[in-house]
C-alpha cells in the first residue's frame, strides 16, 4: 500500500517552526492465549528524539526496577508490570540534541517529557505518584530486540502462567516483571524486507551476573527461552561471583500446552 | 513571540494534513496526512527517501498491522523553534494544489507549559512546575495554496505562534489555555522553489555501481547529526535543509554499499558555507565501485582486566576525508566528516543493526585511499580515536590490526546528604565536567535513591567515572524531585557543588563529600544580554563558580530577542554570559529569595518542617 502511494504521489516535506505573533505503544492487544485470562493494555517508555543520543535511565513500577542504558530512539516496555511506574532519564551527552520521553499506556501517549540540555533529565510518571523506587528486578529478565531501526515485531512472551501479546517498534527492550519461573518468547519480524532480526534475552538474579542468550534470523521468526538457551555470561568485574546453574529454573517445552 | 514568562512550551504533533478543498473541515474528504515519524519522534530523512517510515497510526489496525502500533509524536518546544525551522516528516501525498492545511495535535495531552514563577506576591499559582495545556478553538488550521508537482520535492513550512496573553489557571496543577496559530512561509515561485527558511542541496552522483542503492546525506558540520537524506535516482538527488539567520554549516556525502564516499565539509571550496536561506546549492559527487570490509569490535572498560568489562552503550564513529586529512588528530579537522555512527550492545559489541531502507554503514567501508579513523566516547571515559584502514574487502584498526578498544578514565567517589521527604525517596543525580566549563563529562548511570533514615539528612555513596583528561573536575549533584506527587522539571532543592576535584590518575579515585542539598522552593529570574549576541551567545548559571545551568538567549528580531531566563531554586547565584562557551566577564550576583513558607502538608520538600510557598518571579540582571 506505501509502495503504490509512493508511485501515485509527490514527496511533501513539512517544517515547522514557531514565530513572533501579534501580541504500542506496544502491543497493547488485550487478546487471550491458550486460554489464559486477558491482560490489561501493556505500558512501554519510548524515547525518541535525535538518532544516536545515548542515554541511562533507570525505570520502576510497583514491584521492580531496572537500570538502562541506550540510544534514541529506545522503547522499554514493561511486561506484567503493576502501576503507578515512574522513569528517570539522564542523557548522557553534552549537546543540545533533543531527548523526548513518551509514556504510552495501552495505544495513547499520556505522557511527554522532554530536554535539549546538555546531560538533562527527563522525568515521567504514570498511575499514580511512585515516591520509592521498586527494588531491583529479580529475576531481570528482558527480551532486547535488534533489527533495522523501526522495523516492527508481534508475538508473545510468556512464563508458566500467563502469555502476553506484544507489539512493538523496535529497537525494543521488554522487561518482564516478575516472571514465574521459566520464560520465553515468539518473535515476528513483519516487515522482513528490513532485514534480520536479532533478540537478545537476559536474565540476571541474585549475585549471578547478567547471562545473554542471542539468536539471530533472516526467516522473520525466533523463538527463545531461558533455560533452553546458549547462554553467555556478560563479564563482569573481578571478584564476583559465578552463575549457579542449579539455581536456573527448568528448561520450558514450548510445544506444550503451558 | 515574547516567551519570556516561560521556561517551555510544548505542544505534542501528531500529524500534519492537507486538503485540496478551501475552507475543509474534518466532514471534507480529500485529506492527506503527514504523520509524525514513527517510533522515532524526530525526522529520519528528509528528500526523496525513507517516506516509508511514515506508518503512524491511531489506533491498533489488525488488517494493517503496517499503521501500529499508535500514534507517534513529536515533541516540539515553542522556545527552541524560534527563527529556526524542525523537520518534522516528509510524506508521499497526491500532485496536486492544496488550499486547507491542518496542524494536529494530540487532543488527550496537547502540549505543557512550564511558566516562571509569577510576578506578584503572594504568587496565585506556583512556578517552575509543568503545567498541561488546553487548547483554544477546534482546530489549528490555514488557508493557503500549495501546489505539489509530481516527481518534485515541494517543502511546507509551517509558523507555530501561540498569541499573547496566554491564559494561566486559577489553581496549580490546572490547565494553561493556549490559541495556536499556524501560517505558512511561502516557497520561491521560480524553479527550484527553495523555501525562504530553507537552504537546498541537489545534484548528481556519478559513478554509482549499476543497480546500486546510493543516498546522500547533509549533516550538522562536524557532528553525527543527521538532518536530511535523499535517494539518489537516476543519478541525481535534492533536498531541503534548515538554514539558519546566518546560514548553516552542512557536512553533505555520497554513501552505497559497495563504493567510495564521497564528501563535502564547510571547507570545501564549493558550495561557499554557510549554506544560506533561499538558496539552490549544487553539490556534484563522484564515486566508483568498490571491495568493502565489515568493521566491528568490542569496546570494554581498560580499569578491568579477566575479564575486561564491557561498556554498554558507547557511541562509535567512522570518520573520514576526502583529501587525505589524518582524522585521528585532535580537535577533529574541520576536512573530516563522520560517515558512520553506532552504538555498542550489553557485551560491548559494535556495530548495532542499521535501519530500515539504508545498510549499516559499518558493514560495508569501502577501501580508499584516504584514510579513516574510528572515535569511540562514552560518558565518564576518555575519547579514542585511532586510524582505521580499509582494503581489499578487509578491515583493520590502528597497529595491531585489531578493532577492539578499552576506554580509559579515573573515579571521583563521595557521599551526598538530603533529607527525603514523607513516604519517598530522595533520587539524586550527580555530574562531574570539566573546571572552570559547562562541558559537563559524566554522570551517575543512574541516580542515587536515598531512603528515609532516623536522624536526617541521610546520607549515600556514590562512585563516579571521569576521563582521564583533563584533569580536573567541577563536581555539583542536584535532586531530581516530584511536586505534589507528580514529576517536576526543575528541583525544589538547592545544588552542591565542589570545585577542582583531580583524581590522582588512570584506574585512581578521589574522594569527596558534597555539602547537603538543603530544601529551598523554586525560584526564577530572567534578563536581557545586549547586541550583539547570536546562537552562540548563552547566560551561564554559576553557583561557587561552578556553572550549574545555562538559558539560551532569544533570537535576534523575535519577541523573545535578547532574553535569558532560569528556573532555579532559592540560593545565591552568578550569572555570566558566555560566547560558544568561554565566559564572558563580568560576572553578576543574583539572590534568588526563598519562597515564603507555607503550612503543611508540603508539596515538595521540606526544610525541618518547614514548607517552601509558591516562589515569585524577579528580575535578572542585563549582560
Amino acid at each position: 500500500m506505501l509502495r503504490v502511494l509512493r508511485q501515485a504521489s509527490a514527496p511533501l516535506l513539512v517544517v515547522v517552526l514557531a514565530m513572533a505573533a501579534a501580541g504500542c505503544n506496544i502491543g497493547n492487544t488485550v487478546l487471550s492465549t491458550s486460554g489464559l485470562p486477558n491482560v490489561q493494555g501493556q505500558l512501554s517508555f519510548r524515547v525518541v528524539g535525535v538518532i544516536g543520543t545515548p542515554f541511562t535511565a533507570i525505570l520502576s513500577d510497583a514491584r521492580s526496577s531496572w537500570r538502562l542504558r541506550g540510544t534514541v530512539p529506545t522503547t522499554f516496555a514493561i511486561v506484567n508490570g503493576q502501576l503507578p511506574a515512574r522513569m528517570i532519564l539522564t542523557k548522557t551527552a553534552s549537546n543540545k540534541n533533543l531527548v523526548s520521553l513518551e509514556i504510552i499506556n495501552g495505544y495513547l501517549p499520556t505522557m511527554l517529557a522532554s530536554t535539549y540540555q546538555p546531560y538533562g533529565i527527563v522525568q515521567a510518571q504514570i498511575g499514580g505518584t511512585l515516591g520509592v523506587l521498586a527494588p531491583q528486578a529479580a529475576p531481570d529478565v528482558r527480551f532486547g530486540l535488534r533489527a533495522p531501526l523501526i522495523a516492527l515485531v508481534t508475538g508473545n512472551i510468556e512464563d508458566l502462567n500467563s502469555s502476553f501479546a506484544i507489539e512493538q517498534r523496535v529497537p525494543t527492550v521488554f522487561l518482564f516483571d516478575s516472571p514465574n519461573g521459566r520464560v520465553d518468547g515468539i518473535f515476528n519480524l513483519d516487515n522482513l524486507g528490513a532485514g534480520s532480526m536479532t533478540i537478545d534475552l537476559q536474565y540476571q538474579t541474585g549475585a549471578n551476573p547478567t547471562v545473554v542468550c542471542e539468536q539471530t534470523s533472516n526467516s522473520g521468526q525466533i523463538i527463545i527461552k531461558y533455560p533452553g538457551c546458549t547462554a553467555t555470561p556478560v563479564p563482569q568485574a573481578a571478584g564476583a561471583e559465578a552463575p549457579d546453574a542449579t539455581e536456573l529454573p527448568d528448561q520450558v517445552d514450548l510445544n506444550s500446552s503451558d | 513571540m515574547n516567551f519570556q514568562g516561560f521556561q517551555n512550551i510544548l505542544l505534542n504533533l501528531i500529524s500534519v494534513r492537507l486538503n485540496p478543498a478551501a475552507n475543509a473541515t474534518d466532514a471534507t474528504s480529500g485529506w492527506v496526512n503527514v504523520p509524525a515519524p514513527s517510533g522515532v519522534g524526530g525526522p529520519v530523512g528528509s528528500g526523496t527517501i525513507l517516506t516509508n517510515i511514515s506508518t503512524g497510526g491511531r489506533y491498533f489496525n489488525i488488517s494493517n498491522p503496517y499503521t501500529n502500533p499508535g500514534t507517534s509524536e513529536l515533541q516540539v518546544d515553542l522556545q527552541t523553534l524560534q527563527d529556526n525551522v524542525v523537520i518534522f516528516n516528509t510524506g508521499g501525498v497526491p500532485p496536486q494544489t492544496y488550499h486547507t492545511v491542518q496542524l494536529k495535535i494530540d487532543p488527550n495531552v496537547p502540549g505543557t507549559i512550564v511558566p516562571n514563577c509569577a510576578s506578584q506576591s503572594p504568587a496565585p499559582i506556583e512556578g517552575c512546575i509543568s503545567y498541561p495545556v488546553r487548547i483554544k478553538g477546534a482546530s489549528v488550521t490555514a488557508q493557503t495554496r500549495l501546489p505539489v508537482k509530481a516527481n518534485k520535492l515541494t517543502t511546507l513550512v509551517l509558523a507555530i505562534a501561540v498569541p499573547t496573553p496566554i491564559t494561566p489557571p486559577n489553581v496549580t496543577g490546572g490547565k494553561f489555555t493556549i490559541g495556536p496559530q499556524i501560517s505558512l512561509v511561502p516557497n520561491a515561485t521560480g524553479s527550484p522553489a527553495v523555501n525562504s527558511l530553507m537552504t537546498q542541496i541537489q545534484g548528481s552522483v556519478s559513478g554509482i555501481p549499476p543497480g546500486q542503492k546510493e543516498v546522500v546525506i547533509a549533516e550538522n558540520a562536524g557532528t553525527s547529526n543527521q538532518v536530511a537524506i535523499a535517494e539518489v535516482r537516476n543519478g541525481e538527488y535534492a533536498m531541503q535543509v534548515p538554514a539558519g539567520p546566518n546560514g548553516t554549516n552542512y557536512d553533505i556525502f555520497a554513501f552505497g554499499a559497495g563504493s567510495t564516499y564521497d564528501l563535502v565539509t564547510p571547507n570545501s571550496p564549493s558550495p561557499p558555507q554557510p549554506l544560506q536561506r533561499g538558496i539552490n546549492n549544487i553539490v556534484n559527487f563522484t564515486v566508483k565501485s568498490a571491495k568493502t570490509g565489515v568493521l566491528t569490535g568490542v569496546i570494554s572498560d581498560d580499569c578491568t582486566i579477566n575479564p575486561a568489562v564491557p561498556i554498554e552503550g558507547a557511541t562509535v564513529e567512522l570518520l573520514t576525508s576526502s583529501n587525505g586529512t589524518d582524522c585521528t588528530t585532535v580537535p577533529t579537522p574541520a576536512d573530516c566528516v563522520v560517515v558512520a555512527t553506532t552504538s555498542t550492545n550489553v557485551f560491548g559489541q559494535y556495530p548495532t543493526p542499521g535501519r530500515s531502507g539504508m545498510p549499516q554503514p559499518f558493514n560495508f567501508v569501502p577501501s580508499s585511499p584516504n584514510p579513516y579513523a574510528i572515535r569511540i566516547s562514552a560518558s565518564g571515559f576518555d575519547t579514542m580515536i585511532a586510524p582505521v584502514t580499509s582494503s581489499g574487502g578487509k578491515v583493520t584498526c590502528g597497529t595491531n590490526q585489531n578493532c577492539n578498544f578499552a576506554l580509559t578514565h579515573a573515579q571521583i567517589t563521595g557521599t551526598v546528604s538530603i533529607t527525603p521527604g514523607v513516604n519517598s525517596n530522595a533520587e539524586v543525580q550527580v555530574f562531574a565536567e570539566d573546571t572552570g566549563t559547562n562541558n559537563i563529562v559524566s554522570a551517575l548511570p543512574s541516580p542515587l535513591a536515598i531512603p528515609a533514615c532516623g536522624s536526617p539528612p541521610c546520607t549515600a555513596g556514590f562512585r563516579l567515572n571521569v576521563p582521564l583528561s583533563p584533569g580536573t573536575y567541577d563536581v555539583f549533584a542536584t535532586s531530581i524531585d516530584l511536586y505534589n506527587g507528580a514529576p517536576a522539571p526543575f528541583t525544589t532543592h538547592e545544588y552542591s557543588v565542589v570545585s577542582g576535584v583531580t583524581p590522582p590518575g588512570k584506574c585512581e579515585a578521589a574522594s569527596i563529600s558534597i555539602p547537603t542539598l538543603l530544601c529551598a522552593g523554586h525560584g526564577s529570574f530572567s534578563g536581557t544580554v545586549s547586541l550583539p549576541f547570536d546562537s552562540g551567545t548563552t547566560v551561564q548559571l554559576l553557583k561557587d563558580g561552578v556553572q550549574i545551568e545555562q538559558s539560551q538567549v532569544g533570537a535576534a528580531g523575535t519577541g523573545n530577542s535578547g532574553n535569558y531566563s532560569f528556573c532555579a531554586p532559592a540560593d545565591d547565584y552568578d550569572v555570566e554570559r558566555a560566547e560558544n562557551g568561554v565566559l564572558v566577564p563580568p560576572a553578576m550576583n543574583v539572590m534568588v529569595p526563598t519562597p515564603i513558607p507555607t503550612s503543611t502538608p508540603c508539596v515538595m520538600c521540606t526544610n525541618g518542617g518547614v514548607c517552601p510557598g509558591n516562589c515569585s518571579d524577579q528580575q535578572g540582571p542585563s549582560l
